[in-house]
């Protein structure tokens, strides 16, 4: 049996009573820091399902609420609670309880804006003079003779459309960056999705944020807007320790 | 997921794969050797924006998109017609498929661009 782990996090947290990635969630305290984990039986590579990593994030999102926590990468798993201790906690203890006081108090959330219905696609054709002259062009020819110019077109396109994505992240950059102690723009990973934003908050002000969120909401209702958390500050404990 | 309300409300991200993804999947601490997990058909859900938009195809499919909007535009009474019935069953961003998308990652992995390789032909 070995011993996956799910974040580091200070003695006294409470494990949520949540069906985890393996048995049930344990804390596991060790001097001045804990490790959450669960048993979990794993010969070689736990596969990455769906239903894996929304266990992960349940525990974590259910840790956040409560407690500052450290997340860790999906898929941690050592031999067994004694090296949770050995190998993980005692090599890297001031590491650690360095970037939980970092955290202390602080939460994630995340902002997405998704053009689900080709809104700004519509704007950028609309107001361009010059996308109208070529689409023009194009329906008057005909798709064999017009090829060159439909991907001149398509290119035209596709850059105005960068320019417009680019101008609606400052929008909702500049909106939400006074409330937030960091600010991660991620590129965004998926077609249709124009801004994804991660902001590192404190928890204290969550309300202000809800409201500065809804504020950029209301002001694009033709856009989509998906807001997330609090989450643990996943995006911004990004690599070794 | 509910586009009309006005109130956007703070969800947990775990209720939907690609929020999940999108959060979890490369983020996180790493404790050096200790990571075992086995990323087979999970990575190659998330569809590289920088690597669609620069090839021809590309181009073409927002060729198209422009030709389908100026369509609409002009009143939409015979669109059906051109569109083989529904002109917005069609149009829904692979996005949406993903979000609603929800336990079949493992079943069915979207298959992830090739190459980052730039367009080869400009201007």
């Amino acid at each position: 049996m070995t011993t996956y782990v799910y974040a580091i996090t200070r003695p006294g947290t409470a494990a949520p009573d949540l069906e985890g990635v393996g048995g049930p969630v344990r804390v596991l305290a060790w001097e001045q820091l804990a490790a959450v984990v669960s048993d979990v039986d794993v010969d070689g590579e736990l596969p990455a399902t769906a239903r894996g990593l929304k266990a992960h994030a349940r525990v974590l999102e259910a840790l956040a609420t409560q407690a500052t926590v450290l997340p860790l990468r999906f898929g941690t798993v050592v031999d067994d609670d004694a090296a949770v201790v050995e190998q993980v906690l005692r090599p890297r203890a001031e590491a650690l309880a360095a970037l939980l006081d970092r955290f202390t108090g602080l939460v994630e959330v995340d902002v997405r804006v998704l053009d689900e219905d080709e809104v700004l696609l519509r704007e950028v054709v609309s107001g361009d003079a010059a996308v109208q002259a070529l689409q023009r062009k194009v329906a008057r020819v005909g798709p064999t003779a017009g090829y060159y110019d439909r991907i001149r077109l398509g290119e035209h396109v596709a850059e105005r459309l960068r320019q417009r994505h680019a101008r609606e992240v400052d929008d909702v950059v500049a909106a939400l960056r006074p409330l937030a102690v960091d600010v991660k723009v991620k590129e965004p990973s998926l077609q249709g999705l124009v801004v994804d934003a991660a902001l590192l908050v404190e928890r204290d002000r969550l309300a202000e944020v809800d409201a500065a969120v809804d504020a950029v909401a209301r002001k694009r209702q033709d856009l989509t807007v998906r807001y997330l958390g609090p989450n643990p500050p996943y995006s911004f404990t990004v690599g070794e320790v | 997921m509910t586009s009309t309300a006005s109130v956007v409300r703070r969800a947990p991200s775990s209720s939907g794969l690609y929020d999940v993804l999108d959060l979890i999947l490369d983020k996180g601490l790493v404790i050096d050797a200790f990571v075992r997990v086995s990323l087979v058909g999970i990575e190659i859900l998330t569809i590289d924006l920088r690597v669609v938009i620069a090839s021809v195809d590309t181009y073409l499919r927002f060729a198209e998109a422009v030709d389908r909007l100026a369509l609409q535009d002009q009143g939409g009474k015979t669109l059906p017609e051109l569109f083989g019935g529904g002109s917005n069953g069609e149009q829904r961003s692979e996005g949406r498929e993903l979000e609603e998308g929800d336990e079949e990652a493992e079943e069915a992995p979207k298959k992830r661009t090739a190459s980052r390789a730039k367009a080869s032909s400009k201007g």
